[in-house]
C-alpha cells in the first residue's frame, strides 16, 4: 500500500460518487449476462457472414454500403459527445461541465471501438484493411479516415486516462477492501499520483493543451468521415455541407446521448446531488441551439439541392422525399427536430424525464439519418442506367440487426462495467475546494489565450 | 433629470457638443468622394449600364460584390452584439452601440447597392407588386426589410434612456435643435421602474428575434446564388459559408470602427484591452470556421472533377482570377498570424534584434520584386533564361521564407501594441472577404454553365461609385456619433456597479437608485 501521505481534494459527494465501484448489485450481474448473450448472438452472425460471405447480408450491387456504415458513422458521431463536452467546453470556460465530463468521455472511448469495428465487419476480406497501410494512397478519403479516427481513438484515450489518474490514485488509496488484484490494478494505473501541486498543475496544463489539439480532431475525424462520401460524385453525397452538416449531427447526437446516461446513472447510482437537476437545464439550451443548427443545415441541403433540379441528384431527393425511404424520412424529421425542439422548449425544463424522451428521440432519428444520407444514394446512382431488373433496393438481413444489435449492447456493456471499476463522476474535478487553494495559481496556463475569467 | 457621472459626461456628453476642425474637414473629404460616386452614379443611370462594364454573360459583377460585402458587414452589429447580449458577456457594453450603428448604416448602403445594379431601378418594385414565392429574390428583399426595421428598432432601444441622458444633461450653450432633438428622441424618458422594465423586455426579446433573422438574411442572399445551377454557385455550403463569413467581416468592421472611436473621442477609459482581447478570441474563431468553410467547399469541387465545375476552380486556383484568389487567402493568414503568434510568444522571450519591422518591409519588398520577376519571366525575353524549373521553385521557396521572416518581423511589435495589432487584422480581413465575394461571384458569372468564357474588369464607373458608398457609410457613421454617444452611457454605468458588486462579492439592493439611471433588476453573480 501507499503511504498514506498522498493528498486528494475534499470532495463531500466522495462516498456517493465510491459508492457503485464498492459493490456490485445482483441485478447487475443479470444485467451483464443479458449483455454478453446478446454479444454472444452476434458473435454467431459474424460467424455465419464470415463462413458464407457477405451473401448473408442485404448488402449487393449497387448497395455495398448499409447498416454497418450507418453505424459506424453514428459510433463516431456518438463518440463526439465526451470530447465536446470536455475539450470544447473546456475552452469556453463552462465551468458546470465537471460533473459530466467523464460520463461523457467514456461514451466516446467505448463507442470509438465499435464504430471502427463496423468497418471491419463491413469488410468481406477484413484481412485486407492492411492494404490500407501498404498500398494506401494520399489522394483517398479511406487513408485520411483511417488516420483520422486512429488519432481520435489514441488521443482520447490519453485525453481519458490522463483526467482520470487523480481518481485512480483516490481508488488506490480508499478501496482497501478490494480483491488484490484490483487493487494492483489501480496501484499500477496510478503511475505513482501523489497528488502534489505541481502535479496538478502540470496536468491542468496538459488537459488544457490538449483539448485545443482534440477540437481540432473533432472538427477533422467527423469531417473526414464525411468526405468519404463528399470526395465521390454520387447525387446526394457530392455536396460541400456534407462535411460540416455530419459535424453538427454527431455533436448533436453526442450530446443527447450524455443526457441519457446521465439521468440513467443520476438514477441508478442515487446520484442526485452529484449530478444536479441544473446539469440538465444546461444540456438542455446546448440542445436547443444544436436542433436548430440541425434544422438550418437540413434545409440549405435539401432547399439548394432541389432548386437545382439536376438529373441526376432528383432520383435520390424524391427517394427521401416520397420514394422508399419517405417514411424513414419522415420519421427522421419527427424525431430530430419537431418533437424534441417542443419537448426542449416547453416541457424539458426542470424535468428530467422529458429531457430523456426528447433525446431517446434524438439518437434513434440520427441514426435513421445517416442511414437516409448513405442508403438512398445508392439505390439511385449517378449511372441510374446500369440498374438492372431487382437492383436498387435494400433490407438489412437477420445477420446485419443481430451484429448491430450485439454492437450497441457492447457499447452498454464495457459503459456499465467500467462505472464498476472507476468512478463515473470526477472526484477530483468536483471537490469543493480544489487543489487550487493549496497550488499557487496556475497562471502559465492562462497566459495563451488568457480571457478565461473575463469570458 | 437624471444625473451622470462626471467623467462620463466629460468624456462622452461633451464632445456631442463641440465641433472640431478635424471633423469637418473629414466630413467635407468623405461628401466630396461621395458626391462623386453620385456624380457616376447620374451618369450611369443617364447613359444606361453600357457605362459599366457589365455585359453578357456577365450581369452581376462590382456592385453584387458590394451589396454582399455591405450587408455581411452589417452583421456585425447586430449579431454580436445580440449574441453577447443573450449569452450575458459582460465586456459587450462599450461596444454594443458602434457595432449596432454599423449595422444600420451598412445595410443601408448594402441595399442602395442593389438599386445600383438595376438598369431601370423603377422596377424595383415589381418585386412586391408581381413578386413570386418561389423566387429567392423575393425572399431576400423580405429578410432584408425585416432585418433593417429591427435593426434600426435595436438601434435606437438602448439610445432612448441615453438621449434622456442628454436632454437633461445639456450644457447652457448647447443649439436648441440638439437639445429638441434629444428630447424627441427620448419620448418622455424618466428611468422610473415601469419604464424600466418595458425597455428591458424589448431589449431581450430583440436581441433574441434578430439572430435568427440575422442568419437568415445571409443564408437567403448566398441563396440567391445557390439555387441557380451554376458551376460555382451550387453548393449546399453556401448558407452558413456566408453566415460565417459576414460574421467575420463584421468583426473586422467593427474593430476598424471601435479603434476610430476610441482614438477620435479619447474613449481608452472605455474601450479597453479587454475587449479587444475577447473580440480576438470571437475574431479567431471566425477565421478557422472561415477556413475549414472554405476547404471544404473547395476540396469537394476538386475531388469531384465535373466539367463544368473544375473549369470554376481552374480558374480561381491558377487562371486569371489566382491573383484575387491567393491574395484573399494570403490575407487570411496573415490575419491568422496577427491574432495568433504573438499571443502565444511567452513573455519572457528576449526582443531578437534582426526582427524588428523595418526589416520586415524591407523583406516584404525583396519578396514583391522577386514575385514580379516570377510572373515576369516567362513574357519578358531578357528574362526568359532564368525561367528554368528549378529557378522558379527556388524563386517561390525564397518569396515564401521572406514572407514568413517579414511575419515574425513584426511580431514583437504587434505583441507591444495590442490595440493597432487587432485593427491591422480587422482592415485586412475586411479586405480579404471583398475579395472573397469577388472570388464567389466572378469566376462563376466568366465561366458559366453555357458560355465557355468570359471576362470582365470594372469600369472607372464602377469603381467611383464603389468609393462613393464607402465614403458614405463612413460619412454616415462618423456623423452619427458627432450627435450620438458613442458608448452606451447608462449600460456602461450599470456594469461599473455590476462590476464592483462582483469584486466585493455582494448582492447590491435591487431597489432602483435615486437618479433613476441604473434598472431595478436582481443582479445575477
Amino acid at each position: 500500500m501507499r503511504p498514506a501521505t498522498s493528498y486528494h481534494p475534499q470532495n463531500k459527494n466522495e462516498a456517493v460518487i465510491l459508492a457503485p465501484v464498492r459493490r456490485v448489485t445482483f441485478e447487475e450481474r443479470w444485467l451483464w449476462a443479458i449483455l454478453l448473450g446478446l454479444m454472444g448472438l452476434g458473435a454467431y452472425a459474424y460467424l455465419t457472414q464470415w463462413n458464407s460471405g457477405l451473401g448473408v447480408t442485404g448488402l449487393n450491387r449497387p448497395v455495398y454500403w448499409g447498416i454497418y456504415i450507418t453505424n459506424f458513422v453514428f459510433f463516431i458521431g456518438l463518440a463526439h459527445s465526451g470530447t465536446f463536452i470536455s475539450a470544447i467546453l473546456r475552452l469556453a470556460g463552462a465551468g458546470w461541465r465537471k460533473p459530466l465530463t467523464r460520463a461523457a468521455e467514456a461514451i466516446t472511448l467505448f463507442s470509438l471501438p465499435f464504430g471502427v469495428g463496423s468497418i471491419l465487419i463491413d469488410m468481406g476480406r477484413p484481412d485486407r484493411v492492411l492494404n490500407i497501410m501498404f498500398y494506401g494512397r494520399f489522394q483517398s478519403p479511406l487513408l485520411w479516415d483511417i488516420t483520422a479516427v486512429s488519432l481520435y481513438l489514441f488521443s482520447s484515450i490519453v485525453f481519458f486516462y490522463l483526467s482520470l489518474l487523480p481518481d485512480i490514485a483516490l481508488c488506490r488509496d480508499r478501496l482497501t477492501e478490494a480483491p488484490a488484484w484490483q487493487q494492483k490494478m489501480y496501484k499500477i494505473l496510478a503511475l505513482g499520483w501523489m497528488g502534489r501541486p505541481e502535479q496538478f498543475e502540470r496536468l491542468e496544463r496538459v488537459l488544457d493543451g490538449m483539448a485545443i489539439f482534440m477540437t481540432l480532431l473533432v472538427v477533422t475525424v467527423h469531417t473526414v468521415v464525411s468526405w468519404v462520401f463528399g470526395m465521390t460524385v454520387e447525387p446526394g453525397w457530392h455536396t460541400a455541407l456534407i462535411g460540416p452538416f455530419f459535424l453538427v449531427g454527431a455533436i448533436f447526437s453526442g450530446t443527447a446521448a450524455v443526457v441519457i446516461v446521465l439521468a440513467i446513472l443520476r438514477r441508478v447510482y442515487h446520484m442526485e446531488n452529484v449530478l444536479p437537476v441544473s446539469l440538465f437545464n444546461s444540456l438542455r439550451k446546448l440542445l436547443i441551439v444544436f436542433t436548430v443548427a440541425w434544422l438550418y443545415m437540413m434545409i440549405a441541403e435539401f432547399l439548394t439541392a432541389s432548386y437545382g433540379g439536376l438529373a441526376d441528384e432528383m432520383p435520390v431527393i424524391w427517394q427521401k422525399f416520397t420514394g422508399d425511404f419517405a417514411g424513414l424520412f419522415w420519421t427522421m424529421a419527427l424525431a430530430v427536430f419537431v418533437f424534441p425542439i417542443l419537448i426542449f422548449v416547453f416541457l424539458g425544463k426542470d424535468h428530467i424525464g422529458w429531457m430523456v424522451t426528447a433525446c431517446v428521440l434524438i439518437n434513434i432519428g440520427m441514426w435513421i439519418e445517416r442511414f437516409v444520407v448513405i442508403v438512398p444514394t445508392e439505390t439511385r446512382p449517378r449511372l441510374v442506367s446500369t440498374l438492372m431488373e431487382g437492383m436498387g433496393n435494400y433490407t438489412p438481413s437477420w445477420v446485419e440487426i443481430a451484429i448491430t444489435v450485439s454492437l450497441f449492447a457492447g457499447l452498454t456493456l464495457l459503459y456499465v462495467v467500467f462505472t464498476r471499476f472507476f468512478p463515473i463522476v470526477p472526484i477530483w474535478e468536483t471537490a469543493e475546494e480544489t487543489a487550487e487553494t493549496e497550488l499557487p495559481p496556475v497562471e502559465p496556463r492562462r497566459k495563451v489565450f488568457g480571457t478565461r475569467q473575463s469570458l | 433629470m437624471l444625473a451622470i457621472d462626471a467623467k462620463d459626461k466629460e468624456k462622452i456628453v461633451m464632445p456631442l457638443f463641440r465641433t472640431s476642425r478635424a471633423f469637418i474637414a473629414l466630413v467635407s473629404a468623405l461628401g466630396t468622394l461621395a458626391l462623386i460616386g453620385v456624380a457616376a452614379y447620374a451618369r450611369q443611370l443617364y447613359l444606361g449600364l453600357g457605362v459599366t462594364n457589365m455585359d453578357r454573360p456577365v450581369y452581376w459583377s462590382t456592385y453584387m460584390v458590394n451589396f454582399i460585402f455591405f450587408i455581411g458587414i452589417s452583421h456585425a452589429g447586430t449579431l454580436i452584439s445580440a449574441i453577447l447580449r443573450v449569452t450575458g458577456a459582460e465586456w459587450r457594453r462599450p461596444i454594443t452601440r458602434v457595432a449596432e450603428a454599423i449595422t444600420v448604416f451598412a445595410l443601408m448602403i448594402g441595399t442602395l447597392q442593389i438599386i445600383i445594379d438595376m438598369g431601370r431601378p423603377d422596377r424595383l418594385a415589381f418585386t412586391i407588386l408581381n413578386g413570386r414565392l418561389q423566387s429567392p429574390i423575393i425572399w431576400d428583399i423580405v429578410s432584408v426589410t425585416v432585418y433593417f426595421l429591427s435593426s434600426i428598432t435595436y438601434l435606437y432601444l438602448p439610445l432612448m434612456p441615453d438621449a434622456a441622458i442628454l436632454r437633461d444633461n445639456c450644457p447652457p450653450d448647447a443649439p436648441a435643435w440638439q437639445v429638441k432633438m434629444y428630447t424627441l428622441l427620448a419620448l418622455g424618458w424618466r428611468g422610473n421602474r415601469a419604464q424600466w422594465v418595458r425597455l428591458e423586455k424589448g431589449i431581450a426579446f430583440l436581441a433574441v428575434f434578430i439572430i435568427p433573422v440575422a442568419i437568415s438574411v445571409h443564408s437567403i442572399i448566398s441563396w440567391i446564388l445557390a439555387t441557380t445551377v451554376q458551376p460555382g454557385w451550387h453548393s449546399t455550403i453556401f448558407g452558413p459559408y456566408f453566415v460565417i463569413g459576414a460574421i467575420f467581416s463584421g468583426i473586422g468592421a467593427l474593430f476598424l470602427a471601435m479603434t476610430g472611436i476610441r482614438k477620435a473621442l479619447g474613449l481608452e477609459g472605455y474601450i479597453g484591452l479587454r475587449q479587444y482581447r475577447n473580440l480576438g478570441l470571437l475574431f479567431l474563431t471566425m477565421n478557422a470556421l472561415w477556413f475549414y468553410f472554405t476547404y471544404a467547399e473547395n476540396l469537394g469541387i476538386a475531388a469531384g472533377q465535373q466539367p463544368e465545375e473544375f473549369v470554376v476552380l481552374a480558374a480561381k486556383l491558377w487562371g486569371e482570377f489566382a491573383p484575387t484568389f491567393w491574395l484573399m487567402i494570403l490575407m487570411m493568414v496573415a490575419a491568422f498570424w496577427i491574432l495568433v503568434v504573438p499571443k502565444l510568444l511567452p513573455a519572457s522571450v528576449e526582443r531578437v534584434e534582426v526582427f524588428q519591422p523595418r526589416v520586415a518591409f524591407a523583406s516584404v519588398g525583396a519578396a514583391v520584386i522577386l514575385f514580379a520577376l516570377v510572373s515576369l519571366s516567362p513574357r519578358t525575353p531578357a528574362l526568359a533564361a532564368l525561367s528554368t524549373a528549378n529557378s522558379l521553385t527556388l524563386a517561390w521557396a525564397a518569396i515564401i521564407a521572406l514572407l514568413i521572416f517579414a511575419a515574425l518581423g513584426v511580431t514583437f511589435w504587434l505583441k507591444a501594441h495590442p490595440v493597432a495589432s487587432a485593427t491591422i487584422a480587422g482592415g485586412i480581413v475586411l479586405v480579404g472577404m471583398w475579395l472573397e465575394r469577388w472570388n464567389i461571384i466572378l469566376p462563376t458569372v466568366t465561366h458559366p454553365r453555357l458560355i465557355p468564357y468570359a471576362a470582365y474588369f470594372p469600369s472607372l464607373t464602377e469603381g467611383l461609385v464603389t468609393l462613393g458608398s464607402l465614403a458614405l457609410f463612413v460619412m454616415m457613421f462618423v456623423v452619427f456619433f458627432k450627435f450620438f454617444p458613442a458608448v452606451s452611457i447608462w449600460e456602461v454605468a450599470e456594469g461599473r456597479v455590476i462590476e464592483a458588486a462582483q469584486s466585493k462579492n455582494i448582492m447590491p439592493a435591487p431597489e432602483p437608485s435615486k437618479t433613476g439611471l441604473l434598472r431595478p433588476r436582481k443582479f445575477k453573480l
